[in-house]
């Protein structure tokens, strides 16, 4: 027996469905607590949109034809009226994640802000960074490591003329515009014409979210060659010594710099060694070959340091994903409704 | 299905034509014949205009389908897809010649052959900042065309033939708007990343093609969804721009020097003629460069193909000279006639339909139901080789389980058998109101798995070799639907659900 009928705008559940189908989001909730800016932000979102509520209720009948036509009719206020209000509501999120990024948008270099992170740990202070990013390139580094063996302090810095660019910053934020793009085509006065284009273009702006949370959630796998000859080690001055290896990368809402102490292998000992792979982070006893030399890691440092405006993307995205697959779930009981037979 | 050393991958056919929603085309002389992806990730082959195969090579969504060959006789094609897979295959018998899998997606790809050889290259770019440039016969990245100044992924690229000694250009637009142009020279001792020659911003947001004329190489098409724009190819000065108004443009070529077409994400084609100061032959040559956007002379709209809104009628077979012929009379008076030339158009549904006898489905013979024309949908399957069966999750919630090898008899052997209802033998499982979205089996993925048990749908568990006892439901998190397990590589005893 199919279950008796609800209005869908007040919040009813037509099935029994695993969450209430028709909702504002869900305040967010997590380990992390969102911080002020993004509180602030999502509340304005929630008075404008999010926390509007039905007024008037569809009586429907429980039987026959007065049920169907029911809910055909709602059927065709969801597509109308309210797949536009959670379109407009998406894109106010995503716009305001876009800007987080703070980028120029033409490229024609407008100003961007500098901003300094100190990477560091809070046990040892064996390395210690302090980083300049502005918008998706890292402009200045500098780098201090005291060395285990003797305590001797080193200390690098970027090139002047240098700048290191995060790609992974650059690829999120330009995931997001591409999902803000799509919305943008459906206007409000694009009319829906049927459940399944609404499943479309979720499904594709689903795709360019859950793409640009990858991105920041996880960083490339690189081999210890791939990182010794990166060209992150030919921008610093003085000049990294042979015996050093840096890499930067964002994982989550964390901005990361790992350092290799390597010591080259005698050639006798290096037999029926087991080559690393690629990894995000490799642990000490790595064994890699590059200029015809073998090396292995012997002591792995890693800072970071917490840049609260990838943590505020983090957060728009995933509470984006959510009204998307909520707007989804909202169709489809519709079209798992009128698709049931009793067998 | 797989026997002790060989896998015979077997596709099960039912009346219902697979979904097939395209995302790109590529025409194949001389056949000709026509190479469609869709977003399911299968490519269809049409001898036109008959689907002569599907190729199954990918997981998810075509994003770009390429020639991959120099020469006539050899009909290799590449595709890529989302999720970064790219395939080549060999047209003629739908081989799937090569396979790679690169971390970042291709949304463009272009054919380059290497002068005086029959080898070539193929030059990629997607959500990347570089031009990867790739051999066609192997997939492996050679080396890649990079940005010093402002690097961004690429949106759209051409290549320019020759000018004059130097090599071709590669002109490409970033998806900041600024355009980008490398010169290919001589490959030999240059396998390292090159720098781009130029880089200038043109402020084209959201590029959607850029394309030069192949008779006058003398100026570009740029499409982007706002407006396009006749830039001339040696600095790339505007010469001309259309804005969209309301529609959004998704791309255009040259029809000759001095016509474009343009057409828009509705469907609809525009035929453009450009003005003189666009067209190097005229005196009137370069007027307007330099004057502001809204100042310059507008090219002449002068054909609109297969609009909408203005009243359109259709007449066939009435005129021997024209059989096909469109009349469209708009809100200004103007009345314009259109001859079609008859270009067939077919549905894979279509084709499906015309089939005798119809593909006798996986189990549409155990699922039909007395006064519904079409048979209830199977929803999600697995096949599981050690048991040998193959288990379908049905849009009402059931799940049936029939050996493997007898459904494909049926759709193998055409017989009486094949239409007795209740055959094959099969278990049905009901536990489920819904729509089984998934059917996973842990066991065929890690070996830590008891091999008794199938996951189905959001929820419960079956335990499968013993149906007396109940099923097990499992509450996961219900915000996403289920669709592929993701096993740790250590052995823990937790696996994790996407």
């Amino acid at each position: 027996m199919p279950p008796c009928h609800r209005c869908l705008r007040c919040g009813g559940a037509l099935m029994p469905a695993p969450a209430p189908v028709l909702c504002c989001p869900q305040p967010y909730s997590s380990s992390q607590s969102p911080s002020s800016g993004i509180v602030a932000a999502l509340t304005e979102l929630a008075s404008t949109g999010a926390g509007r509520r039905c007024s008037g209720v569809v009586a429907a009948p429980c039987t026959g034809r007065g049920r169907v036509r029911a809910q055909e009719e709602e059927f065709k206020w969801l597509l109308q009226e309210e797949v536009h209000v959670v379109l407009k509501q998406l894109q106010d999120i995503l716009k305001e994640a876009s800007q987080r990024f703070a980028l120029p948008a033409s490229g024609l270099g407008g100003a961007v802000k500098q901003e300094n992170f100190v990477l560091s740990t809070s046990g040892t202070d064996q390395v210690k960074g302090v980083l300049t990013l502005q918008g998706d390139a890292l402009c200045q580094a500098d780098i201090s490591l005291k060395m285990p063996r003797n305590n001797q302090l080193l200390h690098f810095a970027f090139r002047e003329d240098k700048q290191w660019k995060l790609q992974q910053i650059q690829d999120a934020r330009n995931h997001v515009n591409q999902a803000i793009y799509l919305l943008m085509n459906r206007d409000v006065n694009y009319q829906f014409k049927t459940g399944s284009e609404v499943l479309k273009l979720m499904d594709a702006v689903m795709l360019q979210l859950s793409r640009a949370r990858n991105r920041l959630t996880t960083p490339a796998t690189l081999t210890l060659p791939e990182i010794a000859s990166s060209g992150l080690t030919k921008m610093f001055t003085p000049a990294l010594p042979p015996d050093v290896l840096v890499n930067f990368y964002i994982n989550l809402n964390k901005l990361c710099l790992t350092v290799y102490q390597l010591h080259v292998l005698q050639p006798s000992t290096t037999k029926n060694v087991k080559l690393a792979g690629g990894s995000i982070l490799h642990n000490p006893g790595a064994i890699f070959e590059f200029g015809n030399q073998r090396y292995e890691v012997s002591h792995v440092h890693k800072v970071e340091c917490v840049v609260p405006w990838l943590n505020d993307a983090l957060v728009f995205f995933t509470v984006s994903l959510q009204l998307c697959q909520q707007l989804k779930d909202k169709i489809s009981v519709f079209s798992s409704y009128w698709n049931y037979r009793p067998y | 299905m797989a026997g002790s050393s060989l896998v015979l991958p077997m596709v099960l056919w039912g009346h219902q034509a697979p979904s097939h929603c395209i995302s790109c085309l590529l025409l194949l002389p001389p056949g000709p014949s026509v190479l469609s992806g869709c977003q399911d990730g299968q490519l269809c082959l049409w001898d036109l205009i008959q689907p002569r195969a599907l190729l199954f090579g990918h997981s998810s969504s075509i994003t770009c389908l390429a020639k991959a060959s120099a020469s006539q006789d050899l009909q290799y094609v590449v595709s890529a897809s989302e999720s970064g897979e790219m395939c080549l295959w060999d047209v003629d018998d739908g081989r799937c010649i090569e396979f790679t899998k690169l971390a970042c997606t291709h949304t463009g790809i272009q054919f380059y052959p290497i002068p005086g050889g029959s080898q070539g290259r193929l030059l990629c770019h997607g959500h990347y900042p570089e031009i990867l440039v790739l051999d066609a016969a192997s997939l492996e990245v050679l080396y890649s065309l990079v940005s010093k100044i402002a690097p961004d992924w690429i949106s759209a690229m051409t290549i320019l033939p020759s000018q004059r000694t130097q090599g071709d250009t590669v002109v490409a637009v970033s998806v900041t708007g600024i355009l980008k142009v490398w010169i290919m020279g001589s490959e030999e001792g240059r396998m390292q990343d090159a720098g781009e020659e130029e880089s200038k911003p043109i402020h084209c947001q959201q590029c959607r093609s850029i394309s030069l004329c192949p008779s006058a190489p003398h100026s570009l098409l740029v499409v982007c969804s706002q407006y396009w724009r006749v830039l001339d190819a040696g600095d790339y000065s505007v010469l001309c721009s259309v804005s969209s108004g309301k529609q959004v443009w998704s791309g255009g070529e040259f029809l000759d020097p001095d016509t474009v077409i343009v057409w828009n994400e509705d469907g609809n084609c525009f035929i453009y003629k450009l003005p003189a100061s666009c067209l190097p032959a005229s005196a009137s040559f370069r007027i307007d460069v330099g004057k502001a956007m809204e100042n310059l002379i507008p090219p002449t709209l002068i054909h609109v193909l297969l609009i909408c809104p203005p009243v359109t009628g259709f007449f066939s077979g009435l005129l021997e000279s024209h059989p096909n012929l469109l009349i469209q009379g708009n809100s200004s008076g103007r009345l314009s006639l259109w001859s079609i030339p008859l270009v067939a158009s077919l549905s894979l549904q279509e084709a499906f339909d015309s089939l005798s006898p119809h593909p006798a489905g996986i189990i549409d013979q155990l699922s039909c139901i007395p006064a519904f024309p079409d048979p209830l949908r199977v929803t999600s399957s697995v096949y599981i080789p050690i048991h040998g069966s193959l288990v379908c999750g049905r849009e009402d919630g059931s799940i049936v389980i029939v050996p493997a090898t007898q459904t494909a008899m049926v759709q193998l052997l055409q017989g009486e058998h094949a239409l007795r209802r209740g055959w094959p033998p099969h278990r049905t499982l009901r536990a489920h109101r819904h729509r089984i979205t998934c059917l996973l089996y842990p066991h065929q993925v890690s070996q830590r798995f008891h091999p008794s048990f199938l996951l189905s749908g959001i929820f419960p568990v079956f335990p499968l070799s013993h149906p007396s006892i109940p099923s097990i439901p499992i509450p996961l998190f219900p915000l996403f639907p289920l669709f592929s397990p993701i096993i740790p590589p250590s052995p823990s005893q937790y696996s994790h659900f996407s």
